[in-house]
């Protein structure tokens, strides 16, 4: 009962941003949004889901900005996945009466029938987040039986709905980065069946649909809920959904995002910069770049950030078929020197058939590059060559 | 197949009218479900499908017309096991690859090379062109365009086959083109045949990290590697012609893969003319020397027979051992738990808990015929970045390379005269090949002492006249090379 009214204050907030489309700014008071209007969340992980998004109850735009059902509780990541600079919104839900199991590594253990929107949103220009904010996508993940169901809806403007879109679709989007540059992105709402690219993890030799955001170190930060800036997860437990919580202070953290922009990268120095580069590689990178992953563990190359051993995150490891991401570099990592590793040409570069991440971007993510250029550049020097 | 399509044909003599078919498909367009029974709907192929249609295929299964792309792209998705889609005639302009995962079974069949093409040279993001996942799964009859990545990217799959599948970068050899043609990786009974592959920025025509594989009567050409068999065991590899690339036909382990390769069987290919200067933007094939028809490298228990070797200006066989490409031994262990496969019976390097797999060892060269090679190495241009071509070229001068070029790493004994002081501890076996020299380069003392600028002459090598003692031997310890297993071949 009692989350379902905090919940509902961030959803009122959301409908107070009407003209602005904004993201999401949970301080506003109840403008007295009725409950009433929203249908029950009904999505099951069986079958294939309507083609409206608003039949499900999940989301719907309203004077233009995206709303979340009240039931949903709205979250972030310390250290989020780059998408060519697009704003995301997230949010769960977990079918009334049960909990989500706790897990001090990889993700949450979300119970049968939990629900995981994702929402990608551009604004004109990203130094003013809050103004001219477009959705693109919502993208719609179900906890079925075992594995989880991905589904890709595209938002229209002019409806004020989503639809269901598994074959994908690429836009281009134009748009001012948060530094300033005027950005052209060949945005990728991704297939039903690229989204596995990332969310198929193997288990036990089979690939099996999982989630990658919702850990625990990741979700270890501060938000905003009912005006009261609050930890995520001590949330989540007040809410009765995450019982098994242990002292927060013994909770692993990621790196913030946010605070290394504030910081400034080329502040950063030492074992924070060590874990800012390695939490940055791992989300962006280890979804695939782990043993667990599909496609990824063909290079042998992995990236998860508890990865200690240096020759298979990369360092003097030379690649097994790199081809024209190799850019006549020998080694994905030569420590001390950025501009001979493979690793980061190939998150510099826009040329297809030679980017990282393999999928989800089409513009070079300049504060990303710097955090790693700059891990490179303090490595320990080691000779490479034999 | 062909008696299938020869029904369809005849059934196709029934009298429907064109018109009439025309609109029933373009209503089922719109009407959700009847794309599943597209097939049953007539007795006549529609326009576009004159080879194949959904009439020689069970249910489930799709027509998608050239012009449809979006439906293609949709269906892709959703795919029950054992669903065929079938392709019609025309070209298949695609702005994201086409995805297939979490079904089995799948069949995608277009009407032929060059007649049902899927072109993806306007794509703006970073995708393949056919990318995909399932198991037993089957490609046939149709041409994949100027991808951005790999053309055909097949992966974790058990079952697949590959069949009058060509793959090409249509403005030709260049930089920029997609990397891998054909690129089974990480999978189990793999059958590629009648392929075409040209023009890949690395391998036109690979296959990887896989278990029981056949390919045959397939050409690559105009690709920085023709034919790759890569960390892959039991491989029958014969009828193919790689002629044009940079590297003909190869075999090859690298190092930090858990498929330690074994028993490669290539017989009965030709091998001619690769001579295409090195396009490779970068990566371990960017160090291949133009003119080479084959390198094994890497690997152990390979047999070579009956293939025709011609006018590769390099070399026409390199034997060579991983060290010579990756000096850290520690780079090519694998840790026992963690091996894919079947790794008994190899006589690698081993510790208590590993194996290492840069020794080659039991490789026999046989029957195969030689000419026209080895007379102008990496094409006159040799360069630092392709060090074994530059190795050879310091070496032979003017005079000819020999045919068989084998690095004698870690012999225990070499002499360049006497053939009673060389070592055949790797087993390397030549025997009754025509037109055939040989080498032991003593590249395990040469390589340290070229990188220090040190080079031998000629006759500081061992160059055995016939029979080649002591590599006149036939036999492999443990046996004859093993067959793969192939279920789609009744096998």
């Amino acid at each position: 009962m009692r989350r379902h009214r905090i919940a509902r204050f961030a959803t009122a907030a959301l409908l107070l941003s009407l003209g602005a489309l904004a993201v999401a700014c949970s301080e506003e008071p109840d403008a007295g949004g009725d409950d009433g209007a929203w249908p029950a969340v009904a999505l099951t992980a069986v079958g294939k889901p309507p083609p409206l998004l608003s039949t499900t109850g999940l989301a719907r735009l309203e004077n233009g900005a995206l709303v979340y059902h009240p039931d949903l509780v709205p979250y972030e990541l310390n250290m989020p996945l780059f998408s060519d600079y697009a704003l995301k919104r997230r949010a769960f839900w977990v079918p009334p009466g049960k909990t989500i199991g706790w897990r001090p590594d990889g993700t949450l253990d979300f119970p049968e029938g939990s629900i995981i929107v994702k929402s990608f949103l551009f604004a004109a220009d990203f130094r003013e987040p809050e103004k001219n904010v477009r959705a693109i996508e919502t993208r719609v993940l179900v906890r079925g039986a075992e594995d989880w169901k991905a589904w890709p809806y595209i938002w229209d403007a002019t409806t004020g709905d989503a639809t269901l879109e598994v074959g994908g679709h690429v836009e281009t989007i134009a748009f001012v980065d948060p530094e300033g540059q005027p950005r052209e992105a060949s945005y990728l709402v991704p297939q039903r069946n690229q989204c596995l690219d990332c969310h198929d993890q193997l288990r036990e030799d089979e690939p099996h649909t999982t989630i990658i955001g919702p850990k625990a170190r990741l979700l270890n930060r501060d938000n905003v809920y009912g005006g009261e800036t609050v930890n995520q997860l001590e949330h989540f437990q007040k809410l009765g959904l995450l019982p098994d919580l242990p002292p927060i202070a013994q909770v692993d953290r990621a790196t913030s995002y946010d605070e290394i922009r504030a910081t400034g990268v080329a502040n950063l120095t030492g074992e924070a910069l060590t874990r800012a580069a390695r939490d940055y590689l791992d989300i962006n990178c280890a979804h695939c770049h782990s043993p667990a992953g599909v496609e990824g563990n063909t290079s042998q190359l992995f990236l998860h950030h508890d990865q200690d051993n240096p020759f298979l995150y990369g360092v003097c490891k030379a690649p097994s078929s790199a081809g024209k991401g190799g850019f006549g570099r020998k080694y994905d990592v030569v420590p001390g020197k950025p501009d001979d590793s493979i690793l980061m040409y190939r998150l510099e570069t826009t040329t297809l058939g030679a980017m990282m991440p393999d999928i989800g971007r089409s513009l070079e993510h300049t504060l990303g590059s710097q955090l790693v250029r700059k891990w490179i550049e303090e490595l320990p020097p080691v000779q490479c060559n034999r | 197949m062909r008696s299938v399509a020869r029904l369809s044909s005849a059934l196709r003599q029934r009298p429907v009218s064109f018109g009439l078919a025309a609109a029933s498909l373009g209503l089922c367009s719109v009407l959700a479900g009847c794309s599943t029974d597209d097939g049953d709907d007539g007795d006549k192929a529609p326009a576009g499908f004159s080879t194949t249609s959904c009439l020689d295929f069970p249910a489930p299964c799709l027509n998608i017309a050239a012009g449809q792309e979006a439906k293609l792209q949709e269906e892709s998705q959703l795919l029950g096991d054992g669903t065929t889609i079938v392709l019609g005639e025309g070209t298949f302009v695609l702005d994201n690859q086409v995805t297939i995962r979490q079904a089995k079974g799948v069949t995608l069949i277009g009407q032929g090379i060059d007649k049902t093409i899927l072109n993806f040279g306007g794509m703006k993001v970073q995708a393949n062109g056919v990318d995909v996942i399932g198991d037993d799964f089957r490609i046939e009859g149709l041409t994949i365009e100027d991808a951005k990545k790999d053309a055909l990217r097949v992966e974790d799959s058990d079952g697949v086959t590959i069949r009058k599948v060509k793959v090409t970068w249509t403005a030709g050899p260049k930089t920029e083109n997609g990397a891998y043609g054909l690129y089974p990786v990480k999978c189990v009974h793999v059958l590629v045949e009648d392929c075409e592959a040209w023009n890949a920025s690395d391998a036109g025509l690979y296959v990887g990290q896989s278990r029981h594989v056949v390919v045959r009567n397939n050409l690559a050409s105009g690709n920085v590697a023709g034919i790759e068999i890569e960390n892959t065991q039991f491989a029958d590899v014969y009828g193919n012609t790689a002629t044009n690339n940079t590297a003909g036909l190869a075999v090859f382990d690298l190092p930090g893969n858990p498929v330690i390769g074994r028993d490669i069987h290539v017989h009965d290919n030709i091998i001619e003319a690769n001579n295409m200067a090195n396009f490779a933007p970068g990566g371990t094939v960017a160090e291949i020397p133009a003119g080479t028809g084959t390198f094994i490298l890497a690997s152990r228990r390979v047999q070579f027979d009956n293939n025709i070797y011609k006018d590769n200006v390099t070399v026409d066989i390199a034997i060579l051992n991983g060290l010579a490409i990756e000096g850290k031994a520690s780079k090519w262990r694998l840790a026992n738990d963690k091996l894919v496969g079947d790794s008994s019976g190899l006589d690698l390097p081993s510790d208590a808990t590993g194996v290492s797999n840069y020794r080659t060892s039991d490789i026999l060269i046989r029957d195969n015929t030689h000419s026209g090679g080895g007379a102008n190495i990496d094409g006159g241009k040799p360069g630092i970045k392709r060090q074994l071509g530059l190795l050879l070229s310091i070496v032979y001068g003017s005079t000819p390379v020999d045919s068989v070029v084998y690095d004698g790493w870690g012999e225990s004994s070499f002499d360049a005269k006497d053939a009673s002081k060389n070592t055949n501890d790797n087993r390397v076996c030549l025997k009754g090949n025509t037109g055939a020299s040989v080498v032991n380069l003593h590249l395990d003392v040469v390589l340290p002492a070229a990188l220090k600028g040190t080079f031998p002459k000629l006759e500081d090598l061992y160059r055995p006249a016939a029979p080649f003692a002591p590599y006149d031997c036939d036999a492999m310890q443990g046996g004859p090379i093993a067959a793969p297993t192939m279920p789609q071949l009744g096998q």
